[in-house]
């Protein structure tokens, strides 16, 4: 891993980060704790694709540790953390196939999110009275996960015309081979 | 950026979502207010207190964690609570009405605090009549 790498890692963390205390700033449905965009996926989406699965991985596992050091509590870390984990499993395993474009993998990821959160609420909270809004939680994460998606389109079309990407130390695979 | 599987997926989403709130509608339709609220904390009953007498119940757990609810004849909800993230008090109230169309329905939850309130409901004895 170049120095180039880690800096370009160190500032894609940060704006997880930013990304994720903005959207606790508002309740974007009123009423319906729990909905929120999810930007930061955009990000995790660009390693992911850009970077490769273990510099993502490092990504998630370093904003969910931080993200709940800094704002959450450790609670929030571990609903953080298992909603994050199956996310990116997901959302790794469908980018592996080539069959599903980033908005598809998006809305996977927003919905295994959820689902892991709502897992997390049956552990610490011993009942499953937050399952009450799974229906209304898959469509917001139909919503997100597709804007996200298209967003992460985007931001990846864009990003690989400029000289960033070719110069930010190629993926883990690429490395590798050097 | 789309591909035809993604449809395929969103459509996939949707149609459990819809089948969901068939079912939640389906259990909620003959249900009728207990008038009596449960109260959880870590997991456990914390105390069951019936609707009626305007009154503020404090959740003092040992950890640090403090919820207040307000209760009054109609309902319920979170008066304040000191955990980071505040959305318990956004929840609003639970009143015998309101719960079929609520998202988290008889329910107002605390989950950093670990605490659930819950508006205990019946299915009812004689439903009313279909309609016809």
């Amino acid at each position: 891993m170049n120095t180039k790498k880690i800096t370009l890692l160190g500032m894609l963390l940060s704006l997880m980060l930013i990304l994720g205390l903005i959207e606790k700033q508002f309740v974007l449905v009123p009423g319906v704790p729990g909905i929120k965009p999810g930007l930061s996926n955009v990000i995790l989406m660009y390693a992911l694709c850009m970077l490769g699965t273990k510099s993502a991985g490092a990504l998630l596992l370093l904003k969910v540790l931080l993200s709940g050091l800094l704002f959450a509590g450790v609670s929030g870390m571990a609903y953080a953390l298992c909603g994050g984990v199956l996310a990116f499993g997901i959302m790794y395993l469908l980018l592996k196939t080539k069959a599903f474009g980033l908005p598809g993998v998006s809305v996977s990821g927003a919905v295994m999110h959820m689902l892991g959160q709502l897992a997390c609420s049956r552990l610490l909270l011993g009942s499953w009275a937050a399952v009450a809004q799974l229906p209304i939680l898959l469509i917001s994460a139909v919503i997100t996960g597709v804007l996200n998606g298209a967003i992460a389109s985007h931001v990846i079309a864009a990003m690989k015309k400029t000289k960033l990407s070719a110069s930010s130390g190629g993926t883990d695979k690429e490395e590798k081979t050097k | 950026m789309f591909k035809k599987k993604d449809f395929l997926l969103i459509m996939l989403v949707l149609l459990a979502a819809l089948a969901l709130f068939l079912v939640q509608y389906l259990n909620t339709k003959n249900t009728q207010s207990l008038g009596m609220v449960r109260i959880w904390a870590d997991g456990k009953i914390y105390t069951e207190v019936p609707l009626g007498k305007e009154q503020d119940i404090r959740i003092l757990q040992e950890n640090g964690c403090e919820n207040v609810v307000h209760i009054d004849a109609d309902g319920f909800y979170m008066l304040s609570a000191n955990c980071h993230n505040q959305l318990c008090i956004g929840q609003g109230e639970v009143t015998g009405e309101n719960y079929p169309l609520r998202s988290l329905g008889t329910h107002i939850l605390c989950l950093p605090n670990r605490v659930d309130v819950e508006l205990l409901v019946e299915k009812a004895e004689n439903p009313d009549l279909p309609d016809i």
